[in-house]
């Protein structure tokens, strides 16, 4: 059965599709993008906003994010890790608008937007106002900590791997690691308190 | 034989905990989470920071929109987007309109005229060769699947991106031809392994296949889902190799729905969540049972 024996440590990764410029794949493209859209649109958002960007801009740079992705796939490059692209896209154009934001003076506290929406499935009110202040709390202790830390925090969260997460913010894997252990650790001491 | 003596840092915790270690790493941890009560309580904390921050995080949609009018904007630039890129070409050719690029023109006409008749032959028979393998399943006369020599160890040292990787384009190319869609690829397809090389598959071409990408309910990206899986249970020890290459290979789509007990693919972030939950961390589940003293 075995016909090949490869090292794949050394695999080099290649774009998997093959270009092409014919009207009838743009409309096959647009339905990928909103294909995608659909799956990141929310997750992304959330992503975006926890740089204290208003809700529209955020919008914004969502659809920015997935222009881009149209441009991406209509150039035929790599489709590899598309979900660590759309972060590392996402994660760019927010300091981008943010630096923007800071010059004009017209930054959103993430608190604000926060703290009034967040959720718990619990029926007990009592036990949603505890919860609401745990939140709050642990909300407090991670817009303390280091930018790299909380932006490895959420992508962690976003379900992406150290390597991912590397890529997406540009930094080694050994400080992805690092970022992580730092950020947990205050979460561990706010929890306990 | 565990080591109560070693005992791994809290990054390294972290980093078992996440599935981010070599196996032969988490293996040593493992060892030593079985006789050091302090270790595996920390690594509860941990999963109990994660989960709050995780529901913290997870908050409903800020905006409390239902992403309809977002969607339609995003359709209408996606048209506006690609009707600029056909006028610019149009005012490109427009320039090239004097007289010697009229004769140009006229010449790269003929010529077109001339080959399109011929293209338009091998197109209709590509087509219709096409449509007969546009299924969800590999034609196994062509596609029975083969694999190479690996160790457990090797393939569960591989990270994210060595399990699920490209296909070199020229060998894709040779499939398409194969599966009769050469000279005419499209972006509706994506040339895929059967058995993926993170469960031992090999680059051979009995093993490659065009898959349908997304205009398809099961796709490559929902195939890709399986492999992770699949991956990540083999090194937890939760599955068998050849077992894991029998699924992916007779039918994967059915392993699919046998591994995620449903009938139809989950999205993708609730189907990496469940990843993150049960079968990415398998040690995760053993951690807990031996927590509870199960």
């Amino acid at each position: 059965m075995s016909a090949f024996s490869s090292d794949l440590t050394h695999a080099q990764s290649l774009p998997v599709v093959i270009t092409s410029h014919t009207s009838a794949s743009s409309s096959d493209l647009e339905r990928e993008v909103i294909t995608f859209f659909d799956m990141y649109r929310h997750r992304l958002l959330a992503y975006i906003m926890a740089f204290g960007i208003s809700g529209h801009d955020s919008e914004e740079i969502v659809q920015e994010v997935f222009l881009s992705l149209f441009r991406h796939l209509q150039m035929g490059k790599s489709r590899k890790n598309l979900h660590s692209w759309l972060f590392r896209v996402a994660h760019n154009l927010a300091l981008k608008q943010r630096y923007a934001n800071q010059r004009w003076q017209n930054r959103i506290e993430p608190d604000t937007l926060l703290t009034e929406k967040l959720w718990d499935p619990s029926p007990n009110p009592e036990e949603q106002v505890l919860s609401a202040q745990r939140q709050s709390h642990l909300l407090t202790v991670v817009n303390a900590l280091p930018e790299q830390d909380q932006c490895c925090l959420r992508l962690r969260a976003e379900g992406l791997r150290y390597r991912q997460i590397a890529h997406v913010l540009g930094i080694s894997l050994g400080s992805v690691s690092m970022s992580l252990t730092r950020a947990f650790s205050r979460l561990m001491r706010a929890d306990k308190r | 034989m565990p080591h109560k003596d070693f005992h791994p840092s809290r990054q390294q915790l972290l980093s078992y905990t996440d599935g981010e270690l070599s196996s032969r790493d988490a293996t040593r941890i493992r060892s030593h989470l079985e006789v050091c009560h302090e270790c595996r309580a920390h690594i509860a904390e941990i999963e109990a920071a994660s989960a709050g921050f995780q529901q913290t995080y997870r908050r409903p949609d800020p905006l409390q929109s239902d992403g309809s009018g977002p969607r339609a904007l995003l359709r209408a630039r996606l048209a506006e987007l690609v009707r600029n890129s056909g006028d610019k070409g149009w005012r490109r050719l427009s320039f090239a309109l004097d007289a010697r690029g009229l004769l140009c023109v006229c010449a790269l006409g003929i010529l077109v005229l001339l080959g399109a008749q011929l293209a338009y032959r091998q197109t209709a028979r590509h087509v219709d060769q096409a449509s007969a393998f546009a299924g969800l399943l590999p034609n196994p006369n062509l596609t029975p699947g083969s694999t190479r020599p690996v160790t457990l160890a090797y393939i569960c040292s591989l990270d994210h991106d060595q399990v699920v990787h490209a296909v070199p384009g020229p060998l894709e190319r040779k499939i398409f031809k194969e599966y009769g869609i050469g000279g005419v690829p499209t972006r509706s397809y994506e040339v895929d392994y059967l058995i993926t090389p993170g469960l031992g598959g090999s680059d051979d071409a009995r093993n490659l296949w065009p898959e349908p990408h997304y205009n398809a309910v099961w796709n490559s990206y929902v195939k890709d889902q399986l492999e992770d899986r699949l991956h990540h249970m083999v090194c937890g020890g939760q599955l068998s190799l050849d077992q894991a290459q029998k699924d992916i290979s007779h039918n994967w789509i059915a392993a699919y729905k046998k591994y995620f007990h449903t009938d139809r693919p989950l999205p993708l972030s609730s189907s990496s969540v469940a990843l993150n939950d049960s079968a990415m961390i398998p040690d995760r589940r053993w951690i807990i049972q031996v927590l509870l003293g199960a």
